[in-house]
């Protein structure tokens, strides 16, 4: 008990702190006269005419190899030119990233015309048929046209995993960010956070959350989900943040007076978008998974909601798994091509930003 | 040393704490309490009331959370509502099985995924180490829940070769020879189920491992003064290359043990995972939220042993 208020206690220190730190940087603002001036001096030197100082700086001659003509310096390409080369380069990859969209493209397509309500409804007599001319794929215990629940499954697994992800990675983002460049204790408190939910039994508490979340619906299942599947973004993201908060255009741009706010938001992020897209695609291999897991053990979709997973469900009956096939081995094929598609598009664009592994 | 471990004891502490807050704060979301699966509908209203208040359940939550750790420190962990018995029986019941089971994926994996991982690094982009890569690449992307589904066909329903499901066979008097038997051969299918996945990343770790250490300076040295071939990777580079997985290990039983959810019960194996999803399913909150208590503490436990393993393998951790 004693020791848990001590550790209370140190949080509070923190806060005080990180808020007396803050004051203390208001108040250099509202005197901040000099830097308003600086700042001003800054921009014209920034809009004026930057070729001719650079050209006066260095000596005759030296300009005529074009050596520091700004206008003849080699542009390197933006990130995702990058990555999108590599992906094309990868020639599995390249298949993967095909395959995936023309799944994503036709299940999100199809399911606009499938009636959900029709599919899921029991069909008595029409109970467990294997592939026929009427039923494709065959039925499920309750004569629910797998190929349909198949269909609409693959949305609804593809729909949460990127839900999940988009939160998970996002929040995850701005964490690690935060925490990487303010550095020092804050960044000391934030990651024992992380530590701290990194060894949670997620799996479990997101299972108890699923069972005892009063509204449920996809939404709130992505929401319980990213709740515990954001700390590896963040601890990834902080330490990036906190080598590339370290460079010159960082520390310029503090000294020209910026925000931190603008720092982290529209110079720090945008500058890991690379890293971040990699790290979301990965994810997104992972989350697929989990959901599926979570469908799978009854924990996630209801049957007349179906995701792979659920389909999958079926294959704990002895029978089905013995003697019906055709329910759960097409959603478990879908699940291996989705994921291995996706981790090999990762996989690709991971390898992009590491120029020594690049294969393009 | 001693710095460095008494100063991750000392995160270790409030990470309890915390754990237990949460765990307790669940288990008060979660319906019902300690009294509502022991109630006649008959008894008046007063009477439930007084008994509510003799044992404490009108308490604000903060005094109700110190009864419950000291209750707990004193082994009292709840009464199972569907058991009708102490949630501490109930899952002794189980816990030897998921022991088991771990202890035998472990075993697998290491006796496995090492000497694949030393293989394909000591004859890397060679036919042998690109179907090792092959396979680690699919095992990655495979959910164990598929891949134990599809063992259990193959093996279990297809060819018949071990039992589908339980963890002994009926009627074997404990401790008898046929029933230690029994008992592996129900053990066989889960925990492949489990290694054959769980070992990639053992597999990955040291091929990478190995490829970086035998272009180091004291490979070349050793080979110059004329050390064996086999010597040279078994012991040189071997030892090297396995302090990353060694540091891992604690991790790496906690995920066994997390994960081991899905396996036990794919095959219906009386284990802890098992226990979770049956008392979460017939609402028996009391022996769910005490297991998700257990789990989270050898998950902090778990990390603590790894933290230390890598402190006592590689001295920089400890500068930091």
């Amino acid at each position: 008990m004693d020791n848990k208020d001590n550790y209370n206690k140190n949080i509070d220190h923190e806060n005080e702190e990180s808020r007396l730190h803050n004051e203390q940087r208001e108040e250099r603002q509202i005197q901040g006269d000099p830097f308003e001036a600086h700042d001003k001096e800054a921009h014209e030197y920034e809009k004026g005419d930057m070729d001719m100082t650079v050209k006066a700086d260095i000596p005759h001659g030296a300009s005529g190899h074009g050596a520091l003509d700004s206008k003849n310096l080699p542009k390197s390409p933006p990130g995702w030119k990058v990555i999108m080369k590599e992906v094309i380069a990868d020639k599995l990859a390249l298949f993967s990233l095909i395959l995936f969209v023309i799944i994503t493209a036709y299940v999100f397509g199809l399911t606009m015309f499938l009636n959900r309500q029709e599919i899921v409804t029991v069909d008595l007599f029409a109970i467990n048929e294997p592939p026929n001319d009427m039923f494709r794929l065959g039925t499920d215990y309750g004569g629910r046209d797998i190929f349909g629940q198949l269909i609409i499954g693959t949305r609804n697994s593809l729909a949460i995993g990127m839900l999940v992800t988009l939160m998970s990675v996002g929040f995850g983002v701005v964490y690690g960010v935060v925490s990487g460049y303010f550095a020092g204790q804050i960044d000391n408190a934030m990651m024992r956070v992380v530590d701290f939910f990194m060894v949670l039994p997620f799996l479990m508490i997101i299972i108890v959350f699923v069972t005892i979340s009063p509204s449920y619906d996809i939404f709130s299942f992505s929401f319980i989900m990213a709740a515990f599947l954001w700390t590896g973004t963040a601890r990834l993201v902080r330490s990036l943040a906190m080598q590339e908060k370290e460079l010159d255009y960082i520390n310029a741009s503090k000294t020209l007076g910026s925000s931190h706010m603008k720092v982290v938001f529209t110079q720090l992020i945008p500058n890991l978008v690379g890293i971040i897209i990699v790290n979301g695609t990965l994810s997104l291999a992972a989350n697929i998974g989990i959901e599926s897991g979570l469908s799978f053990i009854g924990f996630g979709f209801p049957e007349d909601y179906p995701s792979l997973g659920t389909l999958m469900a079926y294959a704990t009956n002895s029978q089905t798994l013995q003697h019906r096939p055709w329910i759960w081995v097409p959603a478990a094929i879908m699940i291996l091509v989705l994921m291995l598609c996706v981790r090999n598009i990762g996989e690709a664009m991971r390898r992009a930003g590491d120029a020594r592994q690049r294969k393009a | 040393m001693l710095k460095f471990t008494i100063r991750r004891l000392l995160i270790t502490f409030p990470q309890l704490v915390i754990l237990s807050i949460l765990v307790f704060f669940l288990g008060s979301l979660m319906p019902g309490d300690a009294l509502s699966g022991l109630l006649d509908p008959n008894i008046p209203a007063e009477a439930i009331q007084a008994k509510r208040e003799e044992l404490g359940l009108d308490n604000p939550w903060y005094i109700q959370y110190r009864d419950w750790i000291f209750a707990m420190f004193q082994g009292d962990f709840g009464t199972s509502i569907f058991h009708q018995r102490p949630v501490m029986d109930v899952i002794g019941d189980r816990l030897m099985n998921t022991v088991w089971l771990s202890l035998f994926s472990t075993i697998l994996i290491y006796l496995i995924g090492l000497p694949l991982g030393l293989v394909s690094g000591r004859y890397n982009d060679s036919l042998l180490d690109n179907t090792i890569t092959g396979y680690t690449y699919l095992g990655f992307a495979t959910p164990q829940f598929i891949f134990g589904l599809v063992i259990l066909w193959l093996f279990g329903y297809n060819l018949g070769w071990f039992p589908t499901g339980g963890s002994v066979g009926p009627g074997l008097e404990p401790g008898s020879i046929d029933y230690i038997l029994s008992k592996i051969n129900h053990l066989v299918l889960p925990s492949f189920a489990i290694a054959l996945i769980g070992l990639v990343g053992t597999v990955q770790y040291l091929r990478s491992g190995i490829i970086e250490t035998k272009q180091k300076d004291f490979i070349i040295l050793a080979r110059a003064k004329g050390v064996k071939e086999s010597s040279v990777y078994n012991r040189h580079i071997f030892r090297n290359s396995i302090l990353p997985i060694a540091a891992f290990f604690g991790y790496e039983i906690v995920a066994l043990l997390g994960g081991s959810i899905f396996i036990e019960m794919i095959y219906s194996y009386p284990g802890m995972g098992r226990l979770f999803l049956d008392s979460i399913s017939t609402r028996d909150f009391s022996v769910a939220n005490v297991l998700i208590l257990f789990y989270g503490i050898l998950a902090i436990l778990g990390a603590l042993l790894s933290d230390i393993i890598l402190s006592i393998v590689d001295p920089r951790i400890r500068i930091k």
